[in-house]
């Protein structure tokens, strides 16, 4: 799609956690967390980057930044070349979306997912009266849902029908970029395929830009038209799938690499137990 | 099915599970999340069970030494341990637990104790069952953690849980369940909740104690990848029951299984086509009050007939392969699901 404009990028990104905050900062002797340390990223409008790495690597710290649900120690988020505040308006929340791990836990108990969508469309405006029933058709056409799921609460979906609805509602409010946090690892894996391929599908279609995160090498490369591999705070590599991937550099990427599976090696595998 | 039952006929068996089935609820609101299992399991061997979440493939794993979730309870079947060579075989398999079987956990922060230090509860255990001394207990708290290669085991023994990292805290789990000396070792998930590196430090680990103290492991996990590496047998779960079972070289290579094909076919790889969709399965796992007669796989699958939604289930042979299917198509399919 466009690929040349930039939709999203972070600049010298830090975030400490549990280190004091302000001007005595550097008079301190506890230096607290280092969770990203001076990261920078760019996303082209249309494209996804995959963000790749294990628990605790800051992944997920950079997506509440972006979401403005974190604030940065230091570091600038820029939006189509705007700067997003730390504090973030009603408008400029909208922009920005995610899509969370555990869709059991992410969606209101109480609503059901019409009362879950129509409460988003008033809060933010986005369509009142008969609009709002055919806005909701629509975005759960979109993301593969059957009309039946309307009035159910989350309890009664499967994990793959929450995550749908999970996507649905991050798409609702016509975000500019949609962060998926490991968004599909908690899915079993023939459901985990069926996201995917609506992601995939959404990304085409709408031309959607999307920060990925995942820590499953095999499911990012799917998905993405960049990868970064991301440890202890920093990126330690980044390319395109293709490259990282046939020629990684850094040994925790192909640590990464050698963890995941392939499909020749599956199709003839041996018995001889571990085989690294 | 020549291999498959050479191996299993010239090693002694260690468990034996055959028409297993758990029941949750009462009356009106019984359900039964799994119906159909039957497997064997030899000395030294490695099983796996592989399946998605809500197959039945963990309550099995518990049913076999007793410890169901609460509101459960095994309601039909029989499974019977053997621990040594000769021996009679065990079916109050409550008596074992402890003394000959173990299990390790999925999520080892919350499975260790922590109010107690590492030593004590590695050996917690042994000394219920084994009656053994402090300095007894210490000794062989030292022995076990070296054994899962805790650097520095002696300092270790000192340590609370909350010290330790997750990785580490699986050895430790580790090392508890091989202080009571098990013959059979039951692991459920035991490495999702850590990180890729940490995870194949573990999987090396529990393959190297199963060969060197010739221990019988059941692998419990979704995960395709660390069955392929680990496991010599397995059964694929769906919906409470064993849909094939065979070899990891035979299983993988030449599913017999429309919903095995399905499950290797819909995981992303390194080296797939990412312009290709993925094959997903349509639908999901029925839920076990909603599971109609028949096959259970017959409403999602792509190659059902009428006649798949009235069979009666049976784990047989296949033709012209070793692993056995539940699928009546099973004959006829094969070359189209490989």
């Amino acid at each position: 799609m466009t690929g040349d404009t930039t939709r999203l990028s972070i600049d010298d990104l830090v975030v400490r956690y549990g280190g004091p905050d302000g001007w005595w900062r550097g008079l301190s002797r506890k230096p607290g967390f280092l969770a990203v340390d001076e990261v920078s990223l760019r996303i082209p409008a249309g494209q996804t980057l995959g963000l790749v790495g294990g628990s605790g690597c800051g992944k997920s710290t950079i997506a509440k930044v972006i979401a403005g649900l974190q604030k940065p120690t230091s570091g600038v988020v820029q939006l189509d070349d705007r700067v997003l505040p730390e504090r973030r308006s009603k408008a400029d929340a909208r922009l920005v979306q995610m899509v969370f791990q555990d869709p059991s836990s992410a969606l209101n108990p109480r609503l059901t997912v019409r009362q879950t969508l129509t409460e988003l469309l008033r809060t933010h405006g986005l369509a009142t009266g008969t609009a709002t029933a055919r806005r909701i058709a629509e975005l759960l056409e979109l993301v593969g849902l059957s009309q039946r799921v309307l009035d159910v609460r989350p309890r009664r979906l499967s994990g793959g029908q929450r995550q749908r609805v999970g996507i649905a509602r991050a798409l609702a409010v016509e975000p500019s970029v949609l962060i998926a946090d490991e968004a599909v690892s908690a899915l079993d894996v023939s459901v985990q395929a069926a996201v995917l391929n609506t992601l995939q599908r959404l990304k085409r279609d709408l031309g959607l830009t999307m920060l990925f995160i995942s820590h499953d090498l095999a499911v990012t490369r799917y998905i993405s038209d960049s990868v970064a591999v991301m440890q202890a705070g920093r990126i330690v590599e980044r390319g395109t799938p293709e490259v990282v991937l046939s020629n990684p550099q850094h040994p925790y990427t192909r640590a990464l690499v050698a963890a995941s599976p392939r499909h020749d090696q599956i199709a003839s595998l041996s018995n001889e137990g571990v085989n690294t | 099915m020549i291999e498959a039952e050479a191996s299993t006929s010239s090693k002694a068996g260690v468990l034996r599970i055959a028409n297993l089935v758990v029941q949750a609820g009462r009356g009106q609101d019984m359900t039964a999340p799994v119906t159909d299992v039957s497997l064997d399991v030899c000395r030294g061997e490695a099983f796996g069970i592989v399946g998605e979440s809500g197959s039945g493939k963990s309550l099995t794993l518990r049913a076999v030494i007793d410890l169901l979730p609460e509101g459960l309870r095994r309601s039909g079947g029989s499974i019977a341990v053997r621990l040594d060579e000769g021996a009679d075989w065990v079916s109050d398999v409550a008596t074992l637990r402890g003394r000959g079987i173990s299990m390790i956990f999925q999520e080892p922060m919350t499975a260790l104790n922590p109010t107690m230090r590492v030593g004590d509860i590695v050996t917690v255990g042994a000394r219920a069952h084994r009656g053994l001394s402090r300095t007894q207990a210490h000794d062989l708290a030292v022995e076990l953690l070296a054994e899962v290669r805790l650097p520095d085991p002696e300092a270790q023994v000192r340590k609370w849980p909350h010290q330790l990292s997750g990785g580490q805290r699986q050895r430790v789990m580790i090392a508890m369940a091989l202080a009571t000396d098990p013959k059979l070792l039951l692991c459920d998930e035991p490495t999702t909740a850590l990180d890729v590196e940490v995870q194949d430090q573990i999987l090396q680990l529990l393959d190297r104690i199963r060969r060197d103290r010739h221990l019988a492991v059941i692998f419990v996990t979704h995960d395709l990848g660390v069955i392929r590496r680990l496991c010599e047998r397995i059964a694929v779960m769906y919906a409470g029951q064993v849909v094939e079972q065979g070899t990891v070289r035979d299983v993988f290579a030449a599913p017999t299984h429309p919903y095995t094909a399905g499950l290797l076919a819909s995981m992303p790889t390194l080296d797939s086509d990412p312009a290709h969709p993925l094959t997903a399965i349509p639908g999901g796992q029925p839920d076990p009050r909603e599971r109609r007669g028949g096959c259970r796989f017959a409403d999602r699958c792509e190659h059902d007939q009428p006649d798949c939604h009235t069979m009666t289930y049976a784990l047989g042979p296949v033709r012209g392969h070793a692993s056995l299917s539940a699928c009546r198509r099973a004959d006829e399919l094969t070359g189209a699901l490989s």
